[in-house]
């Protein structure tokens, strides 16, 4: 028998359902060659050496996916405007009334740059933890400092009393899609002053923030982490996510929600 | 004592005998046991596809997503339906959802490539590993979509080909020709001998 061609013997390895180049196989070296070359192959793919070892386990990937989470349907309005406003220092001048810096706030790596992110509210006063917010709080990421020429990326999201989720940034309308941090600054155009810039670029309000203590989270970080990420990192504080995301600037500012 | 004891190993023999389907009939009423059995079964199978769909480091990010998304939707399972077809539908759509927002994430890839941080020098056999799991993503990311789906869905995720035809909205035949032709060009690109 004429030894089969390769389309054969790829056929042959992907149906396993040829009996006579199974007898052919039996007793030609060359054609052995082959197949234990395409089944190596296969065997590649399903190989779970994939370069990366896993951080999962049955046990957090059930207790994530059982975790309520409201990521879209809690939005109420997401406003797309976008406004920039010059500050003085560290304390917000000039700013839209009613508009107070509300949340967390802090220094990103020097190596990086230094940059603050805020939580802040466009209705509520100036708010130190512990402080009361009412839950029809509209809330927006203000972000400020001198900022690198390299990109940096922001995460910002309450967690209520329930251990839900509620995103403030990034924003997203398609469930299905994997959101990633929002790039922060530089290139978004925000930069009015390399010493003092504010960023808002949309605003949220949340339809079912559970009454009571409450966690106000922002992170700076310099690669776009997907909230996924997130969400399993985070444990109630900042612990969770300073291991996961080692180089991020992590804010954790308790407050109580109304 | 003994008594008490034997119904309990009863409830685990059945529990492990149930078939995919079974388990997921019971998810969709709210059971949270079944849930983590299935998550047990398919657990390394899903992580394994998505890496190989998209990236090593986004692989975990993206199983745990499959499964919530299994959990949350799971009120709409329809018996009859097959359990694995479904499951690796939900992870194929979360990895072309990746796809289309990569070329940011490329970016923050090189971003911090360039940045540098400083580590010890692996051992050349960890070099050759990586190298070649990267070769292997470049000749699998060089594949007509379909083809390397298929691909993957058959060898990564161990789906016979009825399961791919259905996770991919066509037939088994169709789906083992994508595979048939994506195994060829895979070697192909490989450039590798026998």
């Amino acid at each position: 028998m004429t030894c089969p061609d390769e389309a054969q013997w790829t056929e042959f390895v992907v149906s396993r359902s040829e009996p006579a180049l199974e007898q052919h196989l039996a007793a030609c070296p060359a054609c052995q060659a082959t197949v234990a070359h395409l089944t190596r192959l296969t065997q590649r793919l399903a190989s779970d050496d994939v370069g990366l070892e896993s951080r999962l386990s049955v046990d957090a990937v059930v207790a994530t996916a059982l975790r309520p989470r409201r990521p879209v349907r809690a939005l109420v309005a997401v406003a797309a405007s976008l406004t920039v406003l010059a500050i003085g220092g560290l304390a917000l001048q000039g700013r839209q009334p009613e508009m107070e810096t509300m949340t967390a706030r802090g220094e990103a790596p020097a190596w990086r740059a230094r940059v603050t992110t805020r939580l802040v509210s466009t209705s509520a006063g100036l708010i130190e933890p512990g402080a009361v917010v009412p839950v029809t709080t509209r809330f927006t990421v203000a972000s400020f400092g001198v900022l690198a020429t390299d990109q940096l990326f922001t995460l910002a999201f309450v967690a209520d009393s329930k251990g839900v989720v509620h995103w403030v940034a990034p924003t997203w309308l398609d469930e299905r899609s994997v959101p990633t941090a929002a790039a922060l600054g530089v290139d978004g155009g925000f930069r009015t002053n390399p010493e003092h810039v504010l960023s808002l670029d949309h605003s949220v309000a949340f339809d079912d923030l559970a009454p009571g203590p409450a966690s106000l989270v922002t992170m700076v970080l310099d690669a776009p982490v997907s909230v996924l990420a997130v969400e399993r990192a985070w444990q109630g504080d900042a612990a969770g996510l300073r291991a996961r995301f080692g180089e991020a600037l992590v804010r954790v500012v308790p407050v109580e929600l109304r | 004592m003994s008594m008490a004891a034997k119904p309990v190993l009863r409830i685990v023999t059945a529990d492990v005998e149930r078939s995919d389907e079974a388990l997921m009939g019971a998810v969709a009423t709210g059971d949270a046991e079944a849930f983590r059995v299935l998550v047990e079964r398919h657990l390394a199978g899903v992580r394994r596809f998505c890496a190989r769909a998209t990236r090593a480091d986004l692989a975990d990010e993206l199983t745990q997503e499959t499964f919530t998304r299994l959990w949350q939707t799971r009120a709409r399972w329809k018996p009859g339906t097959g359990f694995t077809a479904l499951l690796y539908t939900v992870a194929l759509n979360l990895c072309r959802n990746h796809a289309r927002g990569q070329s940011r994430g490329l970016r923050a890839f090189f971003l911090v490539e360039k940045e540098g941080q400083p580590h010890a020098p692996a051992p050349d056999e960890l070099l050759d590993a990586k190298e070649d799991t990267a070769r292997l993503r470049r000749a699998l990311e060089s594949l007509p979509d379909a083809q390397r789906e298929a691909l993957l869905l058959q060898y990564a995720a161990g789906l016979d080909s009825s399961a791919v035809g259905e996770a991919l909205g066509c037939n088994a035949s169709t789906a083992r020709s994508r595979v048939f032709h994506g195994l060829r060009r895979l070697r192909e690109l490989l450039g590798e001998t026998p």
